[in-house]
């Protein structure tokens, strides 16, 4: 449509968002693109937060663009505003202000969150959480006042969490509700180096238990009663109950979602105009048998490229599904930050 | 003041239009009625109004599938969630459940008798309302004990054993003779009931259990999901060994597996072969199946059962699914990925896929083309409920019930069909009881059972709102049978209760049509030169008052309007 | 990153409470220990619907002037808002109303104009006010509750000043605000990232806030004042407000006549008799009352004016600023009619000026112009507490001869003659506005005109004694000499600094007394520098024309924009560009 301005929405702004909008950038000059995050910060890469607990980097130094970049681009940037609908007939996006955005062309990359495993729900008030800059910071505030710390679950968050605690000072109980620690895509060998890894750090390992219930002891700590009756008390208490895409806005749009977004090759959804990238993005990999989300941020950014062509262009690009590692964090980069 | 009955159609389109959660409800119950009797405090007569409408308030307050909630304008965009309206329904069982055959009369005896086969849902139902209209009613069950799904198909967990006996009870007490382990085609046979009865209803649901159809499937270690629930629900199954499979994507299934954890299993797994939104489940349930840390997997269809020398099941072979195009019922079919194949070991398998008639005791009976209005042909014989459907779900089943005995007793005694009339009551004042501040209440969340507590078969999950929470609840709904008009001859065009609307819900219309069936549509005028009327829009409208309180001239009304069921001679 | 300054801005529709909004943030602060400086902007019109917007600067030291930009804009009317944008600093934060369910056009949304390095954090102020009171008023207190969690504000100090404002108007009253307030501070549904700022200068220390208006009022009741007439204008109208409260508690009349011709009469009246008497006048009520000031000169009966300057000519802007009736206070008169001009530089030294003026006034029977404008007059500072309690007694000259002799304009070496009130037995004397003798009587005789002429000067000369000299800023031996005057004094001075940190050389005169000028001082400072810059917020260059002509220096005019009053920035950026030519 010559002469008009195309809308460009992409809702979430990590590594895929800023690829996607680049890429929208340089396949068409003219169009308004708007970067929409539920995060008041500047896009940032996620899997740094931990430096920022144990001070090897602060707030700036995990930015993935300097904040002027996106002014230069011409990008617009909505920060702290969160996307609570999306209608596929209206062809816009509601968000948390009350205000409608119109979109000729949409990418999902909201990324995973973790989740608080359910039982635990009405606790949520009391829990850590270590997913965003927020969090981070919130936890790290804690640290001068705690001496120990309960995590549950067996993730890459919560192995992360469990490493940076441990080198700031803490006593760290980890509780996986699994039997064993193993992770079905690490080779045997790996998983036992890794029980290793975590226990010589001085980690207390706790599997197959689970946290029942958690009171509140004072102004800041809580006692934390597992399964087999055992207390702990704790100043930091995280949960996980898995890492998931934050897609529940999308449940009444009529997008077909299995655990994220489910993609084609072009990483289009089932909706027409409607584009997923990064950790939200569901694809069938065929090396692994499976539907497959991803992990981590290269395999992110090149879906977000690839997204972002499709989207401006007419979907020109297939994504190379065979080059998309599936485990790069979770097998060998997780193992390599343990070691240094 | 005034109060007058309307039987016009666009007063009756108005009811349907602006009081969602009524229309949408396959019993028609008056739900903001039963509500406002609740933030009254009045909970028997809110019982009451759900005994009379729905007839199983208990077993519906617990597990109805709630197609009311949805629609509700609380969910409206912008505006929170909607009521919990099923929630609620349990409150007036929980708080106001009374004997009604000591209060309510039956109609005088009619003479006529009528035997109703099955005692679910459906039958209960039928048997109740004939019952209530002076009708001899008989109720014939194959089971030791009536209830039919309600009692074998769901887990006590979920719904009481004394909710399933009050509420049964209940409809009994009305003078229905009930005669159980009478199995049609064995002890009785329709053309029989048909000659010693004025009229014969059958009900007998859908009891039959959908197979996979695929190799390996027949022998031992494979159960059906209707089957095992009711062998768990009688105490014939009380164990299953460490690691179960269930397939399937509804209610039983996610009952299957649920009761699973309970009886012993240690890993616990469901596939369907869609994704969760095609479920035919209540997001309610799949958050109690994530708390018991149930595992999901969509998108897997099983291909194959793997037993091993023994012919004991070993694993199932699976293929991972894309989703086509469409199917009849607007849900996307699954269409296997090839080269996809993968195993997964178990030690029990649950088949729970879906229920179908089981044909032969009615067969010559199920001829769709021959059924209409619950009649089948000329004869005296109807068929009611999920026989009729396919298989439902208890509401559904309930108001299928109601509606063929509304057919028999015009069938019987030439009585026409109920029909809607409206009565609308004006309000002296802006007051109907709400106040601004309980349009903010948040949804309030049902308690349940920490996790330790919920390996027992038997203990509740869910229990109940208590006298605070309910009553915050109860007020939280709107009460959309409130009807708000600008009266346009008074009105002075001040704006005043558009610069106090809560949402878009006045306009400045240049004109405005209201079709026979009660909708209104409004045009919104471009500039002042257009105004022709400044409109209250119904249907954004959230009854919130801000209008009348700030105009300053009185030209607002608020009239409560409410359904009345009228039967013609 | 602590801040050591910020600047908020509240902008509403009528009704919508932006002042009081403002005026509720700068009492927090207050009370915390910082400095502040309110000012606000409304609609020109006595009874209107525009915008009014009140911006709150509050910094770690003592401000006059100002800031460049705003930091936080709390928008109580989005439409309002989006027109203040510009006047955002690049990483403002907005807070604006956010409407459940009556969704935004793209033209009226606030993120929409927003910059990229702007926060906009979208609270449903009038809902969450329905939510907490029932009612849709109050959207104000729920923006202030969420900007307080947002400064990390501690919120009992806040429900302590909603007490203090609201516990005479009823518990319902102060259960609503409460409530409102917390509605905001606890307000969770958005992100936000929180503003840290510099502990305060001085905690613990009591301040109260004052305007100019208030300052001069208060003033001149503690000076003794016992009558002010006038006719209202904004932006003086205040001050005879106030006085109509407070006079007649001190036994005081205020009286408002049918114009300024009538008030400046009645003054000259009331002084005549010995009271202490002003009035308060903007710009078009001067013109009218020159003649009358001049009668005031030749009888030498002391008279107050206070001319709170606007937008002129005529009338002009009301509700703007403007720094351009000093030629009409200095040149004002017809003959040879000197006056005494006093300008304060800003809000603080309003209190001393007012009383600096009345005793003069009175000491030297002579009419005093004190020149205040828009900026000083209605804009608010904290000020110590003790600021604003001196007090002032009667300077008039009194007789000790005997009655006979006594001559109402006897020719004294300094001028000053005694000054007996009518009524004292003995004695009586004629005032005249003709040309007249020692005694008063009408004489038209040129030697003895020139005599008093001569005399009535020579004052000016004595009076310097208790006139406020200029005040020095800055490098003492700066080439570089910067003098001004008035409201602008804020905004230069901060530029000055800006400019020093960028290697300039820079001196400031503040000058508080124009008309008389002290001479020696301000002669010496002139010729000592090699560059002279006088920067004031007209096109005229008035008080730089009075300045050259007077001393016979050049100087370079700078032209202020008006209209608003002077940013540091606006002022930086013009000095810059006189001192790199």
């Amino acid at each position: 449509m010559p002469g008009r301005k195309r809308k460009y929405v992409i809702i979430g702004a990590g590594v895929a968002g800023v690829a996607a909008a680049l890429a929208i950038r340089e396949q068409d000059g003219n169009a308004s693109v708007t970067l929409v995050d539920e995060e008041a910060d500047f896009p940032y890469y996620r899997f740094l937060l931990g430096d920022v607990i144990l001070g090897t980097k602060d707030e700036w130094g995990i930015l993935i663009k300097g904040e002027d970049f996106f002014d230069e681009k011409g990008i617009r940037l909505r920060r702290g505003q969160k996307v609570l609908k999306l209608s596929v007939d209206g062809k816009y996006v509601f968000l948390s202000n009350n205000e409608r955005l119109a979109y000729d062309a949409i990418l999902i990359s909201v990324g995973r969150r973790e989740i608080i495993p359910a039982h635990l729900k009405k606790y949520s008030s009391w829990l850590s959480l270590f997913s965003t800059l927020e969090d981070t910071l919130k936890i790290k505030s804690m640290i001068p006042r705690a001496k120990r710390a309960v995590l549950r679950g067996k993730g890459f968050n919560a192995l992360e969490l469990a490493r940076v605690l441990v080198r700031s000072g803490l006593e760290v109980a980890l509780v996986t509700p699994d039997r064993s620690l193993n992770y079905p895509s690490l080779p045997e060998e790996e998983n036992e180096q890794l029980r290793r890894l975590i226990t010589d750090a001085g980690i207390i390992l706790k599997e197959g238990e689970d946290i029942n219930r958690i009171e509140k002891e004072g102004m800041h700590s809580y006692r934390v009663e597992l399964l087999s009756g055992e207390t702990i008390e704790a100043e930091i208490v995280f949960a996980s109950g898995g890492f998931a895409p934050k897609v529940d806005f999308l449940h009444d749009s009529g997008i077909y979602l299995n655990q994220g977004v489910i993609v084609d090759d072009y990483m289009q959804s089932t909706a027409e105009s409607v584009f997923a990238a990064g950790d939200c993005a569901e694809i069938y990999h065929p090396a692994l048998k499976r539907y497959w989300v991803n992990l981590g941020y290269p395999n992110a950014r090149t879906q977000g490229t690839v997204a972002g062509k499709n989207m401006a262009g007419d979907l020109l690009i297939k994504l190379d599904i065979d080059k998309m590692k599936p485990y790069t964090i979770f097998g060998r980069e997780l193992y390599a930050r343990w070691w240094d | 003041m005034s109060e007058y009955v309307s039987r016009d159609r666009k007063d009756v389109g108005w009811l349907t239009k602006n009081i969602p959660c009524r229309t949408f409800c396959p019993a028609g119950t008056n739900i903001p009625a039963y509500i406002d009797a609740i933030a009254q405090g009045e909970y028997a007569m809110s019982y009451e109004i759900n005994r009379r409408d729905n007839i199983f308030p208990g077993i519906l307050g617990r597990v109805c599938t709630r197609p009311c909630e949805a629609p509700c304008r609380h969910g409206y965009e912008g505006l929170g969630d909607p009521v919990a309206i099923c929630y609620l329904k349990r409150v007036a069982w929980d708080r106001g459940r009374f004997d009604v055959s000591k209060t309510w009369k039956r109609e005088d005896p009619t003479g006529k008798k009528i035997a109703v086969i099955g005692s679910g849902p459906a039958g209960l139902a039928c048997a109740n309302d004939l019952a209530l209209l002076g009708h001899e009613v008989t109720v014939f069950e194959k089971e030791k004990i009536p209830g039919g799904m309600m009692t074998l198909g769901i887990p006590k967990f979920r719904l009481p054993k004394e909710v399933t006996d009050f509420d049964i009870q209940s409809v009994l007490s009305l003078g229905i003779d009930l005669r159980t382990g009478v199995t049609l085609g064995e002890d009785i046979f329709l053309p029989d009931l048909s000659r010693e009865y004025d009229a014969v209803v059958a009900a007998t649901g859908t009891m039959e259990p959908v197979i996979l159809g695929i190799p390996g499937e027949e022998g031992e270690g494979v159960h059906l999901g209707l089957d095992f629930m009711m062998r768990v629900n009688k105490g014939d199954i009380d164990s299953v060994p460490g690691r179960v499979l269930v397939i399937g994507g509804g209610f039983t299934a996610v009952d299957c597996v649920r009761s699973s954890v309970r009886l012993g299993g240690k890993e616990v797994k469901l596939i369907y072969r869609r994704t969760q939104a095609e479920m035919y489940i209540d997001k309610h349930e799949l958050e109690e199946m994530e708390v018991e840390g149930i595992e999901d997997t969509y998108l897997v269809s099983p291909v194959e059962v793997m037993r091993n020398g023994k012919g004991e099941v070993e694993a199932v072979k699976c293929v991972r699914n894309v989703l086509g195009e469409a199917d009849a019922s607007g849900r996307r079919s699954p269409v296997p990925v090839e080269g996809s194949e993968f195993v997964i070991e178990t030690d029990y398998l649950i088949a729970a896929i879906g229920q179908r008639v089981e044909k032969p005791p009615l067969e010559g009976f199920l001829d769709k083309k021959k059924v209409k209005d619950f009649r089948f042909g000329r004869q005296n014989v109807f068929i009611c409920g999920d026989v009729r459907t396919g298989a439902s779900n208890i509401i559904e089943a309930t108001a299928e019930g109601k509606m063929a005995a509304d057919r028999i007793h015009l069938f019987l005694k030439g009585k026409k069909p109920l029909k809607v009339a409206v009565s609308i009551k004006d309000l002296p004042g802006p007051d109907t009881g709400r106040e601004r501040s309980y349009d903010f209440i948040d949804l309030q969340h049902m308690p349940t059972l920490e996790l330790k507590e919920r390996f027992d078969m038997r203990a509740e999950v869910q229990l109940g709102f208590n006298e605070d929470t309910s009553l915050l609840e109860a007020r939280r709904c709107y009460l959309c049978d409130h009807d708000y008009q600008i009266h346009i001859d008074r009105c002075i065009y001040c704006c005043a209760c558009i610069e106090a609307m809560p949402r878009k819900c006045i306009l400045l219309a240049s004109d405005v049509n209201v079709d026979d069936d009660g909708s209104m549509e409004v045009f919104e005028a471009n500039g002042w030169d257009e105004v022709a009327a400044v409109v209250i829009d119904n249907i954004e409208c959230i009854r919130c008052g801000n209008c009348i309180r700030a105009c300053p001239v009185d030209c607002i009304s608020v009239a409560k309007v409410r359904p009345l069921t009228e039967r013609g001679d | 990153m602590k801040r050591k300054e910020i600047t908020i801005q509240a902008t509403g529709g009528a009704g919508d409470g932006s002042l009081a909004t403002g005026a509720l943030i700068a009492r927090a602060f207050v009370r915390l220990g910082y400095y502040i400086l309110i000012h606000d902007t409304f609609p020109a019109e006595i009874r209107g619907f525009g915008k009014s917007i009140s911006e709150v600067r509050i910094s770690t030291r003592d401000v006059a002037a100002k800031a460049d930009a705003s930091d936080v804009l709390i928008g109580l009317n989005n439409l309002f808002a989006i027109e203040q944008i510009p006047d955002l600093s690049e990483r403002g934060i907005i807070i604006y109303d956010s409407k459940p369910g009556i969704t935004v056009k793209d033209m009226e949304s606030i993120p929409n104009h927003a910059g990229n390095l702007m926060s906009c954090y979208g609270v449903p102020l009038e809902y969450e006010a329905q939510k907490a009171t029932g009612k849709k008023l109050g959207k104000n207190v729920v923006a202030l509750g969420f900007l307080s969690k947002l400064l990390n504000f501690p919120p009992a100090e806040m429900i302590e000043i909603l007490k203090e404002l609201f516990a005479r108007k009823g518990e319902e009253v102060l259960n609503n605000n409460i409530a409102l307030f917390m509605s905001g501070y606890e307000y969770e549904d958005i992100e936000y990232k929180k503003i840290e700022l510099d502990p305060p200068p001085h905690a613990g220390e009591k301040y109260t806030i004052t305007s100019g208006n208030d300052a001069m009022s208060t003033g001149a009741i503690n000076a003794g004042l016992a009558f002010f007439a006038g006719y209202p204008i904004t932006p003086a109208s205040k001050i005879m407000e106030n006085l109509a409260l407070k006079l007649p508690k001190y036994g005081g009349v205020l009286l408002q006549t049918e114009d300024e011709i009538a008030a400046i009469g009645a003054v000259l009246g009331a002084f005549y008799t010995g009271k202490r008497a002003m009035t308060a006048t903007s710009g078009p009520g001067l013109s009218l009352m020159t003649e009358i000031i001049n009668l005031g000169v030749m009888t030498e009966t002391p008279m107050v004016i206070i001319n709170a300057m606007r937008g002129g000519p005529s009338t002009g802007l009301p509700t703007k600023v403007e720094q351009a009736d000093l030629n009409l206070a200095l040149y004002g008169g017809h003959g040879d009619s000197p006056r005494v001009v006093l300008a304060p530089a800003t809000i603080g030294e309003c209190y001393r000026i007012i009383q600096d003026a009345l005793d003069v006034a009175e000491k030297y029977q002579t009419p005093v112009i004190v020149l205040s404008d828009k900026m000083l007059g209605m804009s608010h500072v904290a000020v110590p507490a003790g600021t604003l309690e001196e007090k002032r007694a009667s300077t008039r000259l009194a007789y000790a001869g005997r009655p006979k002799d006594y001559m109402r304009y006897l020719v004294t070496p300094d001028g000053v003659s005694p000054w007996v009130i009518p009524g004292e037995e003995g004695i009586s004397y004629t005032a005249t506005g003709l040309g007249h003798d020692e005694m008063g009587a009408p004489n038209y005789d040129i030697e003895v005109n020139r005599e008093l002429a001569e005399k009535r000067f020579r004052k000016f000369t004595t009076m310097l004694a208790d006139l406020p000299p200029p005040e020095f800023f800055g490098d003492e031996d700066a080439p570089n000499l910067i003098v001004t005057w008035g409201s602008t004094f804020g905004s230069v001075l901060e530029a000055v600094e800006r400019l020093s940190e960028q290697g300039y050389r820079l001196r400031v005169a503040k000058v508080k007394t124009i008309y008389p000028q002290h001479e020696d001082i301000m002669g010496e400072a002139l010729s000592r520098a090699e560059k002279i810059i006088i920067p004031e917020q007209n096109q005229f260059g008035q008080f730089a024309r009075f300045i050259k002509g007077h001393y016979g220096v050049s100087a370079d005019e700078v032209h202020l924009p008006s209209g608003e009053p002077v940013r540091p920035g606006d002022a930086e950026k013009l000095i810059k560009g006189r001192l790199d030519s």
